[in-house]
């Protein structure tokens, strides 16, 4: 669109040439129209404080003057079985500009075609007699003795008429015309260095009005082309028909949005390590373990996917695992965004990531991520084992074929992108099969967590599981450092 | 404006032409009956062109003369508002100069000849003169109608040379 300034001449054009030619009612419609690209015939209407009908009558004669340009299209209102023709009145200020152009040429041709007429037509009078003659008839008064004409009445010498009324007025018409369109032929000079854009008049409708329409009649109807029947000849509608391609945002990308806000929040307002560990011991603040146990808890929902439907045949142990996954898979990429912007800012990262290891609950959901975030961060990722022990009280612990599984994340992940909302089941199957196969080898491993075993988990010595409430001095000495730091995680959980 | 132009005109012949030239003699009458008259409604007719026929002579019952309707192709004369044509003056007063067209006498009024051009009525002849252009009796002008009276056998027409491309042709 044109700059400011810019807009500012038009309007300014617009209101000169409606105040110098039209009445009262035609300026206000023009003065709102400059001020809106597009008005609706009921909105304009509400503002003139006019019936529709005043109004239409009253932009007819503005749209056959020019100044003003009408959209028809035919609408079909909520609940209303015929469609109604609406109006939308914009002025086209490139048609404006040439429509008021055109009429001061016209203008100034007719007052200067009449000036020379009425030169023609002054023609002469006889002093005397007072009687007066036209140019054309002079052949006959002309005497060629005296070289001068002469009444036939009254053989008086005629003189040039000047005091006829209609040269009167006439003397200055053109420089009083001149003098009144000073602005309109100021405001005209201007725009002529403009460059105005083309204004199409049918997609401003479709993005303005037709938008705020369907916001205000709350949750919009899935594409609005039905809406609107056989509107203009020639002017294809096709706003029904969208193609919408699979990377297009669809249901599954706008929960991942979600998720990722929602994972963005949560990374914000994660308490600092120094509050969540103690900076001397290194061991968990009582604020520490209640933030580890809400992850926890958080990680252990699994979240509804699209997936599910596809899914939901596999069967319902598997599809749950499979929520689980997809949910999981969804936060690799989903973080990603946040990853870069952690690689900018390491001393965030560093610090998120001790007080990941602190809070020593590496849910599934970050964990795989370590994968993405490069060597840098290799060092900080915990091991197998080590993880093993510290879920060994959690929901399910964890399989070799599980644990393999995030090292393998990166060449699924490519595939995983590749057909990102595919809503395909292949590529889920495919992913979801080695998932299905842990879940058979790993069976017995895959234990609940019953009420029974959350006061009575079984704790690894030296490899070997133990029951938490056998677990004796001898024990704790037998530990490796991994499995005694979560014997005290346990222990801490038991005994608050 | 001129034009070619099928026109009819009648001509009675006393009976003591009728004989062998006849048809030369009807020649003659109509050239000399038409040409150089004026209708209001051809214009001038400047000249026949040809005969294209003479009709049968009817001899009219009383008088002896016999009517021969005869139809000709003449060259026409009309002038329009709008045309710009070439001129020759013949008069000129402080009202103005009058110019001639061919038959055609147009009067050009001191309003519509350019300001530069003042009357000097001292002058002899007298003349309309600007620094570098004069307008007096037998000066070649051109100039524009702009206005014509057309009556039944005279046409008058005012002009202009308030203009540009209009005045004192070298």
């Amino acid at each position: 669109m044109a700059t400011k300034e810019d807009q500012e001449t038009l309007r300014l054009l617009v209101q000169y040439v409606s105040r110098a030619f039209y009445e009262p009612k035609f300026t206000i419609i023009m003065d709102q129209l400059a001020r809106n690209p597009v008005l609706k015939d009921d909105d304009l209407a509400g503002r003139l404080g006019l019936q529709l009908k005043e109004l239409t009558k009253l932009a007819t004669v503005l749209d056959k003057a020019g100044l003003v340009k009408t959209h028809r299209q035919n609408e079909l209102k909520e609940g209303a079985q015929r469609s109604v023709g609406r109006q939308y009145y914009y002025i086209d200020y490139q048609h404006f500009c040439n429509v008021v152009k055109w009429r001061v040429a016209e203008m100034r041709r007719i007052i200067d075609t009449g000036l020379r007429n009425e030169l023609d037509s002054k023609g002469y009078v006889c002093p005397q007699c007072g009687k007066s003659f036209s140019t054309l008839e002079v052949d006959r008064l002309i005497d060629y003795n005296l070289g001068a004409f002469i009444c036939d009445i009254c053989r008086a010498e005629l003189i040039d008429n000047e005091s006829a009324d209609a040269a009167k007025g006439n003397q200055d018409r053109m420089q009083r015309f001149n003098f009144q369109m000073r602005f309109i032929r100021e405001g005209l000079r201007k725009t002529e260095e403009m460059v105005l854009p083309a204004f199409d008049v049918v997609t401003w409708i479709k993005q303005h009005i037709q938008e705020s329409a369907q916001q205000r009649s709350g949750e919009a109807t899935t594409g609005d082309g039905l809406k609107i029947a056989g509107s203009t000849p020639g002017q294809h509608k096709d706003d029904g028909i969208a193609i919408e391609m699979a990377t297009d945002k669809d249901e599954a990308t706008r929960r991942r949005e979600r998720q990722e806000a929602a994972e963005a929040k949560r990374q914000q307002n994660q308490l600092p390590s120094w509050h969540l560990k103690s900076t001397i011991s290194g061991d968990l603040t009582a604020l520490g373990i209640a933030e580890s146990a809400r992850n926890a808890e958080a990680a252990a929902v699994p979240t509804p996917s699209s997936n599910e439907d596809i899914l939901r045949s596999l069967g319902a142990k598997s599809m749950q695992k499979n929520a689980e996954q997809s949910f999981l898979e969804v936060k690799q990429e989903d973080v990603k965004p946040v990853i870069s912007q952690r690689q900018r800012d390491n001393d965030f990262y560093d610090q998120y990531y001790a007080s990941l290891a602190a809070s020593s609950q590496p849910t599934p959901i970050l964990e795989p991520s370590g994968s993405d975030f490069g060597e840098e961060d290799e060092d900080v990722k915990p091991s197998i084992e080590y993880l093993n022990s510290l879920n060994e009280y959690r929901k399910r612990s964890r399989s070799t074929e599980d644990v393999g599984f995030p090292s393998s994340n990166s060449g699924k992940k490519v595939v995983k992108l590749g057909y990102d909302n595919n809503p395909g089941p292949g590529p889920i199957i495919a992913s979801a099969t080695p998932m299905l196969e842990a879940l058979v080898k790993g069976q017995p491993l895959d234990v609940d967590v019953s009420p029974l075993q959350a006061q009575d988990p079984i704790v690894y010595v030296n490899g070997e599981p133990i029951q938490f409430s056998t677990i004796t001095e001898d024990h704790q000495e037998l530990m490796t450092p991994e499995e005694y730091t979560s014997y005290f995680e346990v222990y801490q959980k038991l005994n608050p | 404006m001129f034009f070619i132009k099928e026109l009819t005109h009648t001509i009675l012949l006393h009976p003591s032409y009728f004989g062998p030239r006849m048809l030369q003699f009807l020649e003659s009458k109509l050239y000399s009956d038409v040409e150089g008259t004026c209708s209001g409604q051809f214009g001038y007719i400047i000249a026949v062109v040809s005969m294209s026929d003479i009709g049968n002579g009817i001899v009219l019952p009383g008088s002896g003369q016999a009517e021969f309707v005869a139809r000709y192709r003449a060259i026409v004369f009309k002038p329009f508002k709008g045309e710009v044509v070439d001129g020759v003056v013949n008069n000129v007063t402080k009202m103005g100069f009058f110019a001639e067209v061919g038959p055609l006498t147009v009067f050009v009024s001191h309003q519509l000849i350019h300001p530069d051009m003042k009357f000097d009525p001292n002058s002899n002849p007298p003349s309309f003169a600007s620094e570098d252009q004069i307008i007096e009796k037998n000066t070649k002008v051109r100039l524009k109608i702009v206005g014509t009276r057309v009556d039944a056998t005279e046409i008058f027409a005012i002009g202009t040379i308030k203009e540009d491309h209009l005045g004192v042709i070298e």
